[in-house]
């Protein structure tokens, strides 16, 4: 694996300790924007304030468990990736709607359960691997990263004012916010760029109380709070009921998919020579995210799933370095017993915090947009890809058509995210029917028409979803080898040509009557050159092999069959 | 390589009906296929009544403006399609009632007066035509990226325009059920019959999915729009009536006027180069004259629509997208349907079976259509290397675009000032990536330098330089890949051959057309051989492989030079972008 040019730290370096440590505390600027989330769930059910206090210190913990869960690298648990957990909306809805029927061990009991369910659907995602072409990670991906966005949008519109508008206050706030950030993240180098959003965070925080705005946090509660103090685990109970088994399973596949799209996007940020979704990988990615979530439920917390913007914090600094992820899990672990910095953390003005999930996402859709079009696109991908974008685009802007929906799939299913992956994969289930995955042309023994010969392979590429940089190196290869071959003379006859396809391999089989070429391994010495008699076809072969994966030739009967082989 | 330069992509309009249908078509099929764009226009002719009925007029006017709106739409179709002087892009894009003026003629048809509604749309339509002119200068910021920005928003914006309609059915959330499935079988007929079919389906498939779907809202009992009481006895043959003509204006409607000029402008910039792309198996970017040319005659399209006292009309995107998924394009077509369009126009009560339409059967072709609209404006996104700045362009313009479909409430929140500018997904969202685009151009750089040192040439590290380069400049995929193979070719050679002794210099230079790599290196200078080396002359002559070298590396670039110095030599590879 080899880092992209933009990025500073791979996933597998080690960064200086002051950079971790930064990083660190950037990212759980982050995390600290979801802990709302324990809190409206203890709210639902009725519960003390203690006992929500109690439950965000726990859900902390639960994040550095899941954090060093997911940054490990493992066989079947672990990404390796900086997709930390965090409290999610996808397990909040339903947690809301059980909280105050069933109380908090209702809660805790379904989400632990959610989780092992993640984890078995973890198993089963590395059979579906051909299910996942990068047209639908690339979906999955760009449709996570548009909620994220969509999310930070209302974050900074939430506070209606009396009048039904928003203070301008607010706006003003996180267009300062933003703007440091994009401003720091394009025009800077080094310590300003891989903490930009950090900065932008701080400097709208400290705007807002200058300003005096509306929005600004109130210090004084700061002061209010307990600098050290233990979790009260008193609220601890777990319960299962079987009739609630729909919602918080169908929140689990929510939970999966934005994994998928998290591991995906992280893989395809760190690595410059990325071609397809690492399926084994992202199965262990979930795997742990499933854990992280079973873990919140056994101590108590809320339940987790991956974080969008934790993959495009990275992708924006270029700072991908697992070991950030053990700094997020320390601090995580200190906000958990220190309520005094929990709170300066949770007072961040809104605006703020939707301006920092804003730009966390534009890298997100901009990476879904990239996958979704590394491959070339024919009619049908562009129906999987339009028609899964505007279905999932549909469920956020209409919820009309979620009311229109049976009640018990409404509330976790009726997500863009699921909605959206779900169309797209079904429709791409339905067009491999017909698809073909094998061509074949015949040319005469002529110098051949390079053009026609290219535009048959590049058609074939976008109706296979080839990749455009394989399509085009076959493309060049293709009139080479008939070229070869016929100034050879050779061949004696008319030659045929035959293209097959699967996600691994593009196959380009060229028969004809007539003596194989000359294909060596190494370039031929210029001394090899000038002694042998077919001292020029072995270059133009051995050429041949450096632009193609392995050329191979046999011959049977008089008639010689190439193979030219190019990874996908 | 000039004649076989391998191009990005293949668009998907080729990829299954060669070289189109128009010019090989019969006339039956081309009707068939002009059909179908009327009926998917059609759907909009419901605009020219809602804003008669704002005014409080009568069913007759409001019928007469339908015709009359149609006769507008067959000039526009040809003023577009047929180049006339400046006039015109050649292109079938065909124009609708648009939303964009709509929502304005609403606004102004509160005053009562019709006239005003005409006043407004014909000034809305002469400033498009002064921004016609100024079309060409936004080379530098009519980016790739930005008309991708401005065709994905399109896309989505119609396919959720559509989808709204489905609460106007009457009879509450059953219905709702009920009209979702008729939809959704008009759109599995459009996706079944473009795939499954090629030959005769695809060409025809949302005019066979909305045959279907009039069937299955007729089986399931999901009516026409509520107005069909009012309108369903029109005449069959009626010449329109220019009674309700005439002309007012008030200096207050000036910024509608702008905005909904802005707003067809940008919209006809990204029709038309969403057909540029999708018609263009080798499209490199988009052909500003032709857009400049697209842009007079929609504004022109739109002061005669005022001028005859019709419903304003810009190019339609639906028809644009059904375009791209149909491969339907061409001037045949185009008379066609301009044909079609004016016996319409003649004939209330057809026109009516359009644009009273069951809401599920337009929804279906709104998303068909939206769909190949969206999937376009995302290729012409990444058509382009994207470095940061670009990709923030990119997501803050369609992620502030996409904000305003999704919280249409929260618009309203915003103070009254910003509600005209942020009141459309379309013009917030470009004007956004617009000014990035504008701002990030401080202080970026077109020029760096790679030294490769002999004795380990890292052909990472010239992919390394050129990527970073080529996403900073916003450069093409694959030139920027040919160029870091003859880069890399050209320092194993000078290398292999001990050619150069010293490092060897790479630096390149960008603008928008060429892409120029200087290789400064000791000693004599690589040969390009025009032709390549003979069989014998490689055999026989000892500088034979770095001639063929030399051969591949001119196959790779557009033009090759050679400058011999005293005791250095500069190769400059061009290539053409």
């Amino acid at each position: 694996m080899r880092n992209p040019p933009d990025v500073i730290h791979g996933v597998n370096d080690t960064p200086p300790h002051i950079v971790t440590v930064l990083c660190g505390l950037q990212h759980i600027g982050l995390v600290s924007l979801n802990l709302i989330v324990p809190v409206l769930v203890a709210e639902a059910a009725g519960a003390p304030a203690g006992t929500a206090t109690a439950m965000v210190s726990l859900t902390l913990l639960a994040i550095a468990a899941g954090t060093l869960l997911q940054c490990r690298p493992g066989r079947a648990v672990g990404s390796g990736y900086l997709c930390y957990p965090v409290p999610t909306v996808i397990y909040l809805v339903p947690a809301l709607a059980v909280a105050g029927v069933g109380g908090l061990p209702l809660v805790f009991g379904m989400t632990l359960a959610a989780g092992l369910f993640e984890v078995l659907l973890a198993r089963g995602l590395v059979r579906l691997r051909a299910y996942f072409p990068p047209e639908i990670a690339g979906l999955v991906v760009l449709l996570t990263g548009v909620a994220t966005g969509a999310i930070g949008f209302r974050a900074i519109l939430s506070s209606v004012g009396a009048d039904g508008r928003v203070p301008v206050d607010d706006l003003v706030g996180a267009l300062v916010a933003i703007a440091t950030m994009v401003a720091l993240n394009v025009w800077t180098r080094g310590f300003a760029r891989m903490l930009c959003v950090l900065i932008g965070i701080v400097v709208g925080y400290v705007v807002s109380i200058a300003a005096g705005f509306t929005n600004a946090p109130d210090l004084s509660r700061v002061s209010a709070e307990a600098l050290f103090a233990w979790p009260s685990i008193e609220h601890i109970g777990w319960t299962f009921d079987w009739g609630l088994a729909l919602p918080f399973g169908v929140a689990a596949v929510a939970a999966m998919l934005k994994t998928v799209g998290c591991v995906t996007s992280a893989q395809r940020a760190t690595d410059a020579d990325w071609q397809r979704t690492d399926m084994r990988n992202v199965s262990a990615g979930v795997a742990a995210d499933g854990w992280a979530t079973v873990i919140g439920g056994a101590l108590g917390g809320a339940g987790l799933n991956a974080a969008t913007s934790a993959v495009g914090l990275a992708a924006a600094t270029g700072v991908h370095s697992r070991r950030i992820g053990i700094a997020v899990a320390v601090f995580a672990v200190l906000l958990a017993f220190m309520p005094m910095v929990g709170m300066l953390f949770s007072l961040m003005p809104r605006p703020v915090a939707g301006a920092a999930l804003i730009f966390s996402a534009i890298f997100i859709i901009v990476n879904g947009i990239e996958t979704l079009t590394s491959r070339m696109i024919d009619l049908r991908r562009a129906l999987v890809i339009g028609l899964g974008l505007l279905s999932g685009l549909a469920v956020d802007m209409l919820p009309v058509i979620v009311q229109s929906l049976p009640a018990a799939a409404r509330s976790a299913l009726a997500t863009s995210l699921v909605i959206g992956t779900l169309v797209g994969l079904a429709l791409n289930l339905a067009f491999r029917i017909g698809a073909a995955r094998r061509a074949a042309i015949t040319v005469a023994a002529r110098p051949p028409d390079t053009r026609a010969l290219e535009s048959f392979v590049r058609g074939l590429g976008a109706a296979w979803g080839a990749r455009r940089d394989v399509i085009e190196r076959a493309a060049f290869v293709l009139p080479q080898a008939i070229e070869t071959i016929v100034a050879s003379g050779a061949a004696t006859g008319a030659l045929s040509v035959t293209a097959t396809f699967d996600e691994y391999s593009l196959d380009l089989r060229i028969d004809y009557p007539g003596l194989p070429p000359d294909l060596p391994d190494r370039r031929p010495t210029t001394e090899a050159i000038l002694a042998g008699p077919d001292g020029e076809s072995r270059l133009a072969g051995f050429m041949l092999r450096r632009q193609a994966d392995t050329v191979r030739a046999a011959q049977r009967d008089g008639r010689t069959s190439l193979h030219i082989h190019f990874e996908h | 390589m000039r004649a076989d330069s391998p191009s990005h992509d293949v668009p998907m309009a080729i990829a299954a009906t060669p070289g189109g249908l128009a010019r090989s078509a019969s006339p039956i099929a081309l009707a068939g296929g002009a059909a179908q764009f009327v009926a998917l226009i059609g759907i909009f002719l419901m605009h020219p009544v809602l804003v008669a009925e704002a005014v409080g007029a009568s069913h007759e006017v409001a019928l007469s403006m339908v015709s009359l709106t149609l006769v507008a739409l067959a000039a526009g179709t040809l003023l577009q399609a047929f180049v006339a002087g400046p006039i015109g892009s050649g292109a079938f894009c065909p124009p609708a009632p648009s939303v964009v003026f709509l929502v304005a003629s609403l606004t102004v048809a509160r005053t009562g007066n019709l006239g005003m509604v005409f006043g407004m749309t014909m000034v809305a339509g002469l400033l498009q035509v002064a921004f016609a002119g100024a079309v060409q200068r936004l080379r530098p910021v009519f980016t790739t990226e930005i008309a991708g920005i401005v065709v994905t928003l399109l896309g989505v914006s119609i396919g959720i325009i559509g989808l709204r309609t489905l609460t106007d059915i009457p009879g509450g959330t059953d219905a709702v059920g009920r009209g979702l499935a008729v939809a959704l079988g008009s759109l599995a007929v459009m996706v079944v019959c473009a795939v499954w079919v090629p030959r005769i389906g695809r060409p025809s498939c949302v005019g066979l999915g909305m045959v279907v779907g009039y069937l299955l809202a007729w089986l399931f009992d999901v009516p026409f729009l509520p107005q069909a009481a009012r309108y369903g006895e029109a005449p069959l043959f009626a010449l329109p009536s220019f009674a309700h003509v005439g002309f007012d204006f008030a200096w207050e409607w000036w910024p509608t006027c702008i905005m909904v000029a802005l707003a067809a402008t940008l919209k006809t910039a990204g029709n038309l180069t969403a057909l540029q792309h999708g018609a263009d198996p080798r499209w490199q970017r988009a052909d500003l004259r032709a857009i400049r040319g697209g842009v007079l005659a929609d504004g022109l399209s739109a002061v005669l629509a005022g001028g005859v006292g019709a419903h304003g009309v810009s190019t339609s995107t639906p028809a644009t997208g059904l375009s791209l998924g149909s491969g339907l394009r061409g001037r045949g077509i185009a008379l066609a349907a301009a044909v079609l369009m004016l016996l319409l126009a003649c004939s209330p009560k057809l026109a009516s079976l359009l644009w009273l339409m069951p809401r599920p059967v337009a929804i279906a072709a709104l998303v068909f259509c939206g769909a190949f609209m969206a999937v376009s404006g995302l290729r012409l996104m990444t058509f382009r290397m994207i470095d940061a700045r670009r990709g923030i362009v990119i997501g803050m313009g369609l992620m502030t675009g996409l904000a305003v479909d999704l919280n249409p409430a929260l618009v309203k929140a915003l103070p009254p000032a910003m509600h005209s500018l942020v009141g459309s997904s379309l013009v917030f969202g470009s004007l956004v990536a617009l000014a990035l685009t504008l701002l990030f151009r401080v202080r970026a750089t077109r020029r760096s330098v790679l030294l490769i040192h002999p004795g380990m040439v890292d052909t990472r590290a010239v992919d390394d330089f050129m990527t970073l380069q080529g996403a900073a400049w916003g450069a093409r995929h694959e030139v920027v890949t040919r160029a870091s193979a003859a880069i890399a070719q050209a320092a194993e050679t000078l290398v292999a051959h001990a050619v150069a002794t010293g490092p060897i210099e790479v630096s390149a230079t960008f603008d928008e057309f060429n892409l120029d790599v200087r290789i400064g290196h000791d000693g004599a200078p690589l040969e390009f051989p025009v032709a390549r080396p003979t069989n014998d002359e490689i055999a026989d002559d000892p500088a034979g492989e770095r001639r063929l070298a030399g051969y591949l590396i001119r196959r790779l670039a557009d033009r090759v030079e050679s400058r011999p110095e005293a005791s250095r030599a500069t190769m400059v590879l061009h290539f053409e972008h």
